[in-house]
């Protein structure tokens, strides 16, 4: 019967073999150089810590995988800790101001669309590649400006692929918390891409 | 007639409501009720009609977004910052 291959491991050569592809790995669900770098470290030096812990079941690199991502819904977790505690949280407006924005909150149209900012005919050529450009330049810019929050429910569903379970779990949220937040990042990113999109 | 129109109100979703609706409908299953009224406003109500259309587009055009590399501001680590965590490590192993 054949021995199970026992995985080696170089931390000396971690650096040079993994820091790109993890940083890359980090980059795309962090959006932040700085943070990601850290993330890369951090993960570095966990390895390091757990290092008489390998045992060679797996390759080191889906053992440093692994540490990354536990590293990196620590930091999703962790902020947003920090945000809902803060009373106004959820991008510096509480909800009444934030929806009377958009919405009439008293009189004969209670509840209706302030004219204003009602939404407009966005005409989007299917086929126009120019025009697709264009839109995901300004996508960009408005996805930057949503409370950061919602930049990683974004994440979490699109990249990691969490249920809606996961993704309060993970961000400590009540579903309830979970559906302002998207209906508000709803609200201020349709507005913020029919401003500048309309512009043109 | 009042009395319809109060019926109507409890019925028929406000705006917030709707939009509210719209936004969450990616994220979790839409009761049965909710299906219905959000429906009925969107037939009456071209805003929400065109809020939900642009929030499908939305929705889709986020999923490119994120899986596009060109969006990815970043590839590498600096040859600075390698350097960096290259010393530290090597101090860790002695």
């Amino acid at each position: 019967m054949a021995e199970p291959v026992k995985h080696t491991c170089n931390p000396e050569q971690w650096v040079t073999a993994y820091s790109d592809e993890f940083f890359r790995f980090a980059m795309f669900r962090v959006k932040k150089r700085e943070v990601a770098e850290d993330l890369v470290q951090d993960t570095f030096l966990s390895g390091l810590g757990a290092l008489p812990r390998f045992r060679g079941d797996c390759t080191e690199k889906s053992w440093l995988y692994n540490i990354l991502r536990n590293k990196i819904i620590d930091h999703f977790r962790k902020k947003v800790n920090q945000e809902i505690k803060k009373s106004d949280a959820l991008s510096d407006m509480d909800d009444e101001t934030f929806f009377s924005f958009f919405f009439h909150k008293d009189g004969s149209k209670l509840g209706e669309w302030k004219e204003d900012v009602s939404p407009k005919k966005w005409e989007l050529a299917a086929d126009s590649i120019m025009e697709k450009e264009e839109f995901m330049e300004i996508l960009h810019y408005c996805l930057a400006r949503l409370p950061e929050v919602q930049s990683k429910v974004f994440s979490l569903k699109n990249i990691e692929e969490f249920t809606t379970k996961e993704i309060c779990k993970e961000l400590g949220l009540t579903a309830s918390n979970l559906w302002t937040i998207i209906h508000r990042a709803k609200l201020q990113l349709r507005g913020c891409l029919e401003n500048r999109w309309l512009k043109e | 007639m009042k009395m319809f129109n109060k019926l109507m109100a409890k019925i028929m979703l406000s705006c917030v409501q709707a939009t509210k609706l719209s936004a969450v409908k990616n994220y979790r299953k839409l009761g049965f009720v909710e299906k219905m009224q959000l429906k009925m406003h969107l037939f009456v109500c071209s805003n929400c009609k065109a809020f939900h259309k642009q929030g499908h587009q939305i929705e889709e055009a986020v999923h490119q977004f994120l899986f596009d590399e060109k969006y990815l501001s970043e590839k590498h680590l600096s040859e600075e910052k390698k350097s960096k965590i290259q010393n530290t490590v090597d101090q860790e192993l002695n």
